[in-house]
């Protein structure tokens, strides 16, 4: 316990203290890492217990950048990051609505082409209202505000996911997972406990996608609304095991090194190989990193139990 | 009861159909509180439709359904279960992964009817159906008969007003189903709640229960005390056929049993 708590502490120490040593390049490798522990984390906090295989995430993620890109020099930072979260959550609150009765398939192809259907309303809106569909970003914050806004997003999402994991709602969320119908039939309100924890989801997303906006200096909805951060927070998530914290963490940094690694060196071969290495983390490990017993053991020594850990009033 | 008390349940014309297949006709009934209560009938009468309609886990395609003064025709289950409707269902769904302690817990914790101790309450629950000794057993590792009990349990963990028991005792031996039998009695007599129980061994039933209704092909073909029903000519056809010998005593168990 101890231990993990030092090298917690430790590596939180050094994630926060990059920006002041670290070269450009690093630092932006960071960053990258970082924001998909945030993504999948975020993602995980959903899909994980309630096994609704999302693919909305781009939406979330587009919207909150295209309103940094909108609100940039008018509203105050940290403002334009909580202004992407809560557009998000509505956004999912919106898309929830629709959805969320469904189950398998259909609501992952629903929530993708819903995502589709935001990406096209946004180039409408802003080809109708501006007359360009593109946004040219000034103003923009330093790398390292950039960096420390997604560290806190990333560090947000980690907390929001234990404390989900271990309250009332985690133990809901779980049940509707296992069997949506019988969590009903003693006393959860399925579609509400789906709907808080969608929106959760989505805020996270929102709020990185409203921070990482400043990293381009120039916007249009294909390169926010673009699903390959959709496909790499999803299998980020589903190669760490969207079940346990450690596992999206884990792939999320090792994702992101290897990807950086690939497009330096194989920029031909890199989504061949980031393919492959999803199929073979689907037939070798099925549950994901956080199948993996000697990992679960050090990381997570009780399991998550239907009951939260807290006592309560 | 009184017979002008205002019913717990009351059924009026409740009919299910899926697609062309008429699963219940149209029934009409009503259940009193604190009523024990017995349902038969062959197999695919409708008994499980009934409850599924009773606990809002299907919607009636007609008729409107009362639960404690207010129409919950076509709402969903969880607002049958905080109206005081708890079930169990024919094959087992418990929570396999979890412990039986927190399979217990997690009625007593989402119906929101326990203001207290969770745990207390659940483990309370575990022992009364005798399961004290496996709360940290994995509910999916329990054996079919245990895990009935186990979901006796996690239904009255939500404190209910009606309890719908589906057998509960199937497949046991003549020992164990007596247990069940006595268990059911008891939680009866003890919580002063209504129980709807549907078993195979329609003796059994007619020995434990105050009132039943038998059901064939969607259809209610009997409502009354067990002696009344077991003499009723319809429920002997429905049982034995009607080309065969009808003087036999119907409080035997159906060849069909389990």
């Amino acid at each position: 316990m101890t231990a993990r708590r030092a090298l917690a502490a430790a590596a939180g120490a050094a994630v926060l203290t990059l920006p002041l040593y670290a070269s450009p390049f690093a630092l932006a490798l960071a960053l990258t890492c970082l924001l998909y522990v945030g993504l999948a984390v975020s993602w995980s906090l959903f899909s994980g217990p309630t096994r609704y295989l999302s693919l909305a995430t781009s939406a979330f993620f587009g919207l909150g950048a295209y309103g940094t890109a909108v609100g940039l020099g008018t509203l105050p930072w940290p403002l334009l990051i909580l202004a992407g979260a809560l557009v998000a959550a509505a956004l999912a609150w919106l898309i929830g609505l629709l959805t969320l009765r469904l189950r398998g398939a259909y609501f992952a192809v629903l929530t993708f082409g819903l995502s589709e259907v935001v990406r096209h309303a946004v180039t409408y809106v802003e080809k109708s209202v501006s007359g360009t569909v593109g946004r040219v970003l000034t103003d923009a914050p330093e790398v390292p505000t950039i960096y420390w806004t997604v560290a806190a997003i990333a560090g947000a999402a980690l907390v929001t996911f234990r404390l989900v994991q271990r309250s009332d709602l985690g133990v809901a969320l779980r049940a509707v997972g296992e069997d949506e119908e019988r969590a009903a039939t003693l006393g959860v309100d399925p579609r509400r406990v789906k709907t808080v924890a969608f929106c959760l989801s989505a805020a996270f997303a929102g709020a990185a996608g409203a921070a990482m906006a400043p990293r381009s200096t120039y916007i249009d909805p294909s390169s926010v609304f673009n699903p390959f951060i959709l496909f790499q927070t999803v299998l980020i998530a589903m190669v760490g095991g969207p079940s346990k914290l450690h596992g999206p963490v884990i792939a999320a940094l090792g994702f992101s090194l290897l990807a950086e690694a690939l497009r330096l060196n194989l920029p031909y071969l890199y989504l061949i190989a980031l393919g492959l290495l999803l199929i073979l983390s689907v037939l070798f490990l099925p549950a994901g990193l956080a199948g993996v017993s000697w990992l679960n053991r050090w990381f997570e020594p009780r399991p998550p139990r239907m009951q939260p850990d807290a006592p309560r009033r | 009861m009184p017979p002008d008390a205002e019913p717990l349940v009351s059924a009026r014309e409740v009919g299910v159909r899926f697609g062309g297949l008429r699963a219940l006709g149209s029934l009409t009934f009503t259940i009193a509180p604190g009523e024990l209560l017995g349902i038969i009938g062959p197999n695919g009468a409708g008994k499980t439709t009934l409850f599924h309609v009773m606990s809002g886990v299907v919607a009636p395609t007609q008729g409107r359904l009362r639960v404690d003064g207010a129409d919950l025709t076509g709402l969903s289950p969880q607002i049958f279960c905080r109206r005081g409707v708890a079930r169990t269902f024919q094959t087992p769904r418990v929570f396999r992964a979890s412990s039986a302690l927190d399979n217990v817990a997690f009625g007593v914790r989402f119906a929101r009817r326990h203001s207290g101790d969770v745990t207390g309450r659940a483990r309370a629950l575990l022992d009364r159906v005798d399961l004290g000794a496996f709360g940290e057993t994995l509910a999916g590792a329990l054996p079919p008969a245990r895990q009935r009990m186990l979901e006796i349990a996690m239904a009255l963990g939500t404190g209910p007003r009606l309890l719908l028991l589906d057998e509960v005792a199937a497949g046991l031996t003549d020992a164990e189903a007596d247990r069940v039998s006595a268990l059911v009695r008891a939680l009866h007599a003890e919580l002063g709640i209504a129980v709807a129980w549907i078993e195979h061994a329609v003796g059994r039933l007619m020995r434990t229960v105050d009132r039943m209704l038998v059901l064939d092909h969607g259809d209610l073909i009997a409502d009354g005390a067990p002696a009344a029903v077991a003499a009723d000519k319809r429920v002997i056809d429905a049982y034995l056929g009607t080309d065969q010998e009808t003087s036999q005593d119907t409080s035997q168990e159906p060849p069909d049993d389990d």
